[in-house]
């Protein structure tokens, strides 16, 4: 298993397959928190290199759904999903936990750095999994340049990664998940708790990273779900109730429920 | 839970402004009566030891901290052999208690499920209600013969021909048996203080390493175990101050001796129980200021200690920015 994540590292997504436009397709996703159910049927496929972008009011599933395509959601007790979700054409749940994570990163609403030095917190997922020292510190300053945090803390990599500002953080975060070349990338409402140049920072970091990337985004800023991404669903009730073009979609929205959001008469 | 927690470092800057005023003189004037009174006990309390202790610092100095010799008849008096024995017992007990206790707390926090969780964490609160003198006498007639039937005679057969220090009679009480029990004693206090503060790490913190594809063991000690760090420490450093003052389990199963211990199955005195085990049999002045120069030492050591602690928590804290 090493051995072959070493190899992904190096080979830098040659193993793209021509016939697989979607990287991602989920088909009649349900989801339960015990008794509650809070995905009903959800189906969208994902282009590749594409951002798509999640919206809806809160509590509608947004998490929930970004969550259970890492299968982070079986750290939760008592929560249990069926339905197909499919990477690159293999299911998710038949593959390694482990091995799926790395492929598919995640970026959570707050940056969570680990309580480790700037280099650290990028350095020990890769150790743990077996890169050879000498690599280590390439790829820590690789991942900190496409996540255009390298300038600001080249000369302060051993300090703790809590002296750095929010917006920082979580570039930093981000930086992390990239440093073992993920596939996919999904972001949880991630400039939620930065100021608009965090926020613009971490925007034009996406367009930049889906060049090697696919990336899902839940976001609360309409605007935001505009600037950003290509394709956009809009979920509520823990259904998605529209999956457009981001443009189509913000334009002439088929629902009148979508309309009645991103018009902001509710939500 | 976890979400309100890390939400608090958002809000607490506004709280504290709208605190201002009047509200805030009257607390700082209480937190000011608190310190105040605090301190005033402790100096109390030191004065009246000091006092007491005074005839025999001036009759034996220093050299009290570094002689043997516990001689009543004749007025001979040093205290290293239970300064060694505090050490030894206390650190014995630590190391057994902290690694132990941190497992456990790890395994509640990690491995349980949660509804098993509460009830497991209550049933280790509880051993903390037992008192002390029980658990001294569990000590005395459950644990000592235990360890003289079985362990220790096993060591003596076994390993004593080969190194001194396990070269001993199997007496049962002694050592190890106080290290033992107050190692029991001490794991409630870690395994409680140290869940919570494991149970305080953000899900985010935790999910942040399950993101990365990394395994159970390693988001737990070298993510979730770092971050409570501060937290786990403190447990530890309470737990060290019980253990050095902890008196009456350990003066009823340590067994008593005025020697340097040389095999882990002697029998010895720490410093607070030696004050226990001889105050009853004072006779003469001298002597009652002996022992309570003991117990001044135990006080020093305990305040120095704690003091150690502060400063390591604090330095720990400050260079990694997160604050308890
Ligand atoms: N661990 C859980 N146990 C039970 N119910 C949960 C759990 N987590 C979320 N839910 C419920 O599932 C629903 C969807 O929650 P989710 O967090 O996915 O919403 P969201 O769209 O991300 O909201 P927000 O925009 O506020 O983040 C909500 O009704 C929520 O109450
Ligand atoms: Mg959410």
């Amino acid at each position: 298993m090493e051995v072959r994540d070493t190899d992904i590292l190096k080979s830098d997504q040659s193993a793209a397959s021509v016939d697989q436009a979607y990287k991602l397709r989920v088909k009649d996703l349900n989801f339960y928190y015990g008794a509650f159910q809070a995905l009903h049927g959800i189906s969208i496929n994902a282009e590749k290199n594409r951002v798509t972008a999640f919206i809806g009011p809160s509590g509608c599933g947004k998490s929930t759904f970004l969550r259970t395509l890492n299968r982070m959601h079986e750290e939760t007790p008592g929560a249990r999903v069926d339905g197909e979700v499919l990477l690159d054409g293999e299911s998710i749940f038949d593959r390694d936990i482990s091995e799926l994570r790395r492929s598919v990163g995640m970026v959570f609403q707050r940056s969570t750095p680990f309580p480790k030095s700037i280099f650290e917190n990028i350095a020990y997922g890769l150790r743990i999994r077996g890169v050879d020292r000498s690599s280590i510190s390439d790829l820590v300053e690789q991942s900190l340049k496409r996540a255009n945090l390298w300038e600001e803390v080249k000369h302060k990599l051993n300090k703790s990664a809590s002296s750095l500002s929010g917006g920082q953080q979580q570039r930093l975060c981000i930086a992390r998940a990239l440093a073992v070349n993920p596939e996919l990338l999904l972001l949880d409402e991630p400039c939620s708790a930065l100021d608009p140049i965090g926020t613009s920072k971490i925007e034009d970091l996406l367009l930049e990273i889906k060049e090697t990337c696919t990336i899902l985004i839940v976001t609360h800023n309409m605007q935001q779900a505009a600037r950003v991404s290509d394709y956009t669903g809009f979920f509520l009730s823990g259904k998605l109730i529209e999956f457009n073009d981001t443009k189509s979609m913000f334009e002439t929205p088929s629902s009148k429920l979508t309309e009645d959001y991103i018009t902001g008469r509710f939500g | 839970m976890a979400t309100m927690v890390a939400e608090a470092p958002l809000t607490r800057p506004r709280e504290k402004k709208a605190r201002a005023g009047r509200g805030d003189r009257i607390y700082h004037i209480l937190i000011k009566a608190i310190v105040g009174m605090v301190l005033a006990i402790f100096a109390g309390v030191f004065t009246v030891v000091v006092i007491g202790a005074w005839p025999a610092v001036k009759r034996f100095g220093l050299g009290f901290l570094i002689h043997t010799g516990w001689d009543p008849v004749h007025l001979v008096f040093g205290a290293l052999p239970f300064i060694v024995g505090t050490i030894l017992v206390a650190l014995g007990a630590m190391i057994l208690a902290a690694g132990i206790g941190l497992m456990t707390a790890v395994c509640i926090t990690e491995l349980l499920p949660r509804w098993l969780q509460a009830p497991v964490t209550y049933l280790i609160e509880l051993l903390a209600f037992i008192p002390s003198v029980v658990y001294g006498l569990f000590g005395l007639l459950v644990l000592a013969p235990f360890l003289q039937d079985t362990v220790e005679v096993w060591i003596m057969e076994h390993l004593g021909p080969h190194f001194e220090v396990f070269n001993g009679a199997p007496y049962g009480v002694g050592y190890m048996s106080a290290i033992l029990i107050l190692a029991i004693m001490l794991l409630p206090l870690i395994v409680t203080l140290s869940r919570e503060a494991l149970v305080l790490v953000p899900r985010d913190v935790r999910e942040g390493g399950y993101a990365l594809g990394l395994q159970k063991w390693d988001v737990v000690w070298g993510i979730i175990v770092p971050y409570a760090r501060n937290g786990i420490l403190g447990s530890l450093v309470l737990a060290l101050g019980r253990a050095l003052g902890e008196t009456i389990a350990v003066a009823m199963t340590i067994g008593g001796g005025y020697s340097l211990p040389k095999t882990v199955m002697d029998q010895g005195y720490t410093l607070a129980s030696v004050i226990a085990n001889e105050f009853n049999e004072v006779s003469s002045d001298m002597y009652l200021s002996a022992l309570i120069y003991c117990g001044l030492i135990l006080l020093v050591i305990t305040v120095v200690v704690n003091i150690l602690a502060y400063f390591l928590i604090r330095r720990l804290s400050g260079a990694h920015g997160f604050k308890a």
